[in-house]
């Protein structure tokens, strides 16, 4: 393997692991805070037990995903310097903003955590979406880095592609490049909706897998399994805004990465959209369009130069493909769950696969348990299909006609010339790859070690007491079983 | 010296301070009875080691927006011990995480072993935070093939082996001993204390005399150098004897301002003993100046950086030690209350 290609999959693996954690640093505050909310409005002290388990949950995570960013962070001034020097030159200002929102993360989870019989009930949910709006700054931050490099904007590009001289340096318009009308909203809107999906997932599977279940365990994984499923079904339709936004932004500014992305290798009016065997036709025309137009112009391969052609195309469209059909079927599913947890239908269709009780009928809790973790493979996908999709360039730059009539992208680095040709960094980057997977594997097992011997019904009893004390110590409670 | 060089100091100096009190807090295992402080150790540990992890995220985006150049020198020179220490951390955050999780789940003994696990991890950050910081300041460990291009390549052993890299290490050692003792408040322990102030003191007196001589003349012909080392020693005797309040944070103010005057005192030169004087100026070395980025982004960063340190190190961090700090203490009072 050369250094190059070894370079790209130690970022990648440290990458992916680090994402594998921070979908629940940005779902998991609005997760606990809306059970928090519910436990309080419907005197509900389930939806409380949910809260203060998965808060404990939330701090374990945090803590690996923070040590697997710390890597990926020394990563880039070490094995990525010379892409990092530009970046630090030009665009570095998100990152700056991002030790705030990471810092107040911090403090605000260790608040939250310390903070349930110390502040009020309010100020502790206040607490909490803090977190999450901490988290989420993190991840919009870091998403802004990223959109700079496919339109770098805040430079004279000009003259430093003919001179290698930074001139007319904007920190704050470098901050705000164009893509990032795409990517914000698609790398949010996603976090959150595998992250609702895992949770869903994971209740699912507990219903399916625990023997002999209490009433206290059996109305804990039902209310956790139904607020997963709302607020899933919630973000899904944030989601397929941002996806349909994506994409016809990527068609104004990236034409070239939206036909690495879809496949398109030749420009077409009325261009057809290919998912693996299945071939629509004017679909990407008129997905890619607004207002919408199935005869429109989509640049393929053909109307680039070849040098810009991407070599592993075949790889991002994969798995673009694998990410936007696991998205599209989970979204879909979600809203039929929901809709099925809020109205239980009792005709025949929604019987016959089990949804008059989605949460006892082992259809739907399959398919929350199947599509509720096939996200994070979406998850991962939709970033290898982003970052594989980049190629053959770190950061981009214009678009522009040749004399041929063919496009040519004027890329201010090459990936080719970003990487760190040192032949140490192979040993040592192998063992920052079996540190994290040790790492990941060791919070898993912490996480279960945690948990073993704390029953669900232990915390629903301390959660009743609560709530019972905080009613002025009467000794009816007054618990809504759903 | 340049105003945003001696910035970079304080958030080198605020992480350098902190990661002591969690490296000396497991320190302690050896040079005191373990249980009889074992529960100030790890409320303290407990309470800081997510701010400590996150002062390193300040400290690498700080240098990143300050010095934007000297990725080349992160990239071809110091990357293979920089990516070592993220492993080392990695291990240590680890080995510390375990253990606040068994102490979490009653579980003492693995908690003691996974803390002393964490001991030598914590003493291999601190040698390669060392040696990288005695590198860039001394030179060693750099070969310059062109320094106005900054082709430069490392020679390792060079790197990790010099005199100046291993003595002032001992020296850092020793001021962590001191620093532990003074922290906790550890009156048996007073004699070694000042044992290890006293070593600390020569040691960083000797090294930056034979190796870092801008430092060093800086330092010794300071007066305000010479009444912090008295200070230094009167705040041993009075932390160990007496009920001072807030006993941790000035002990943690005081080493925070040792490291800036350390700062200070380089005068913004590094690379000083591979550069002779009057190559770039009448002082050893090159100014830390010529790497700075470019005006435009160095301002904008520059204020959102001094903001970070302003509101979340400062302010912030200090409020949400004290919260943790308090409810650590009040769940240890509770829990003893209970044994009774």
């Amino acid at each position: 393997m050369s250094l190059e290609i070894f370079d790209r999959v130690l970022a990648g693996y440290t990458m992916g692991t680090h994402m594998l954690f921070t979908y629940w640093a940005i779902t998991l505050p609005f997760f606990i805070i809306s059970a928090e909310y519910l436990a309080y409005k419907k005197n509900d002290p389930y939806y409380l037990a949910i809260a203060k388990r998965w808060s404990v949950v939330m701090a374990v995570l945090f803590a690996v995903g923070s040590a697997a960013g710390a890597a990926i962070a020394v990563e880039f001034i070490t094995v990525w310097y010379k892409w990092m020097y530009l970046v630090n030159q030009i665009d570095i200002l998100p990152f700056d903003i991002e030790v705030m929102a990471f810092f107040a993360e911090v403090i605000f989870l260790a608040l939250y955590l310390y903070g349930w019989d110390r502040m009020s009930r309010t100020a502790h949910m206040i607490v909490g979406g803090l977190i999450g709006l901490g988290s989420s700054a993190s991840a919009v931050l870091i998403i802004l880095v990223n959109s700079w490099m496919n339109t770098p904007t805040g430079f004279n590009i000009e003259a430093y592609l003919q001179s290698g001289q930074l001139t007319g340096v904007d920190p704050l318009s470098a901050a705000l490049p164009i893509i990032a009308l795409a990517e914000v909203p698609m790398g949010l809107a996603g976090a959150w909706f595998v992250g609702f999906g895992s949770i869903a997932g994971y209740f699912a599977f507990r219903k399916l897998t625990k023997k002999d279940m209490t009433t206290d365990e059996k109305e804990y994984y039902n209310r956790g399994l139904k607020l997963a499923t709302y607020l899933g079904a919630l973000d899904a339709i944030f989601l397929g805004w941002a996806g349909d936004n994506a994409g016809k932004t990527l068609y104004l500014y990236q034409p070239l990465k939206l036909a690495t992305l879809e496949g398109v290798m030749q420009t077409a009016a009325g261009a057809p959209m290919q998912v693996g065997p299945i071939t629509i036709p004017n679909m990407l025309s008129l997905l890619s369009t607004w207002p919408p137009n199935p005869h429109a112009t989509v640049l393929g391969y053909s109307s680039f130069v070849k040098a810009d052609w991407d070599p592993i195309w075949y790889i991002s469209h994969t798995a673009y493909d694998l990410h936007a059909t696991l998205g599209i079927i989970g979204a879909i599913a979600v809203w039929i769950l929901a809709y099925s947890f809020w109205k239980q239908p009792k005709n025949a269709l929604f019987k016959a696969f089990g949804l008059d009780n989605p949460a006892e009928n082992k259809i739907p809790l399959y398919a929350m348990f199947f599509l509720g973790w096939l996200q994070l493979v979406a998850w991962e996908a939709g970033w290898v299909a982003a970052e594989t999709g980049r190629q053959p360039f770190v950061i981009w730059g214009p678009m522009v006609q040749t004399a041929s009539g063919l496009y040519e992208i004027q890329a201010v680095m090459l990936t080719a010339d970003g990487f760190n040709n040192s032949p140490e960094v192979l040993p040592i980057g192998i063992s920052i790859m079996v540190v994290l997977a040790l790492a990941v594997a060791g919070t898993i097992y912490m996480l279960k070690k945690l948990f073993t011997g704390k029953e669900v019904s232990a915390d629903v009893s301390s959660a009743r007491l609560i709530m019972a004390t905080n009613a002025g110590g009467s000794s009816s409670l007054n618990i809504k079983r759903k | 010296m340049n105003e945003f060089v001696l910035f970079f100091f304080i958030p080198l100096a605020w992480f350098v301070t902190a990661f002591m009190i969690e490296a000396g807090s497991v320190v302690m295992i050896p040079v005191c009875r373990y249980e009889n402080y074992r529960e100030k150790m790890l409320i303290v540990i407990g309470s800081l080691w997510a701010i400590i992890a996150t002062s390193l995220v300040y400290l690498v985006v700080s240098l990143d927006t300050i010095f934007a150049p000297v990725m080349f020198v992160t990239g071809a020179v110091l990357y293979a011990p920089l990516m070592v220490l993220i492993i080392m951390l990695a291990f240590h955050h680890f080995s510390i995480g375990v253990a606040e999780g068994s102490s979490t789940l009653g579980k003492h003994s693995m908690e003691r072993t996974f803390l002393v696990l964490a001991l030598p991890f914590a003493l291999i950050v601190a040698f390669l935070g060392n040696t990288l910081f005695t590198s860039v300041f001394s030179g060693y460990g750099f070969c310059v093939h062109n320094l106005l291009t900054l082709d430069i390549t490392p020679n390792y052993t060079q790197m990790i082996f010099n005199a100046f890299n291993w003595v002032f290490f001992i020296g850092v050692v020793m001021y962590v001993v001191y620093f532990t003792v003074v922290f906790y408040g550890i009156k048996e322990r007073l004699l070694v204390g000042a044992l290890g102030l006293t070593l600390a003191n020569i040691l960083f007196l000797v090294s930056t005399h034979e190796w870092l001589p801008v430092v060093f003349n800086s330092a010794v012909n300071n007066a305000g150098f010479w009444i912090y080392i008295v200070i230094l020693y009167a705040y041993l005797y009075i932390a160990t004897t007496r009920n001072v309040p807030f006993r941790q944070a000035w002990i943690f103010l005081l080493t925070f301002i040792g490291a800036m005057m350390f700062g200070a005192f380089t005068q913004g030169r590094i690379l000083e003993d591979i550069v002779p004087a009057g190559t770039v100026g009448p002082l050893p070395g090159v100014p830390a100046s010529l790497l700075l980025t470019n005006a435009a982004t160095l301002t904008a960063g520059s204020i959102v950086l001094g903001m970070a340190g302003l509101l979340v190190l400062g302010g912030i961090t200090a409020v949400s030690y004290k919260v943790l700090y308090k409810v650590a203490t009040e769940r240890v009072e509770a829990k003893k209350a209970t044994v009774k």
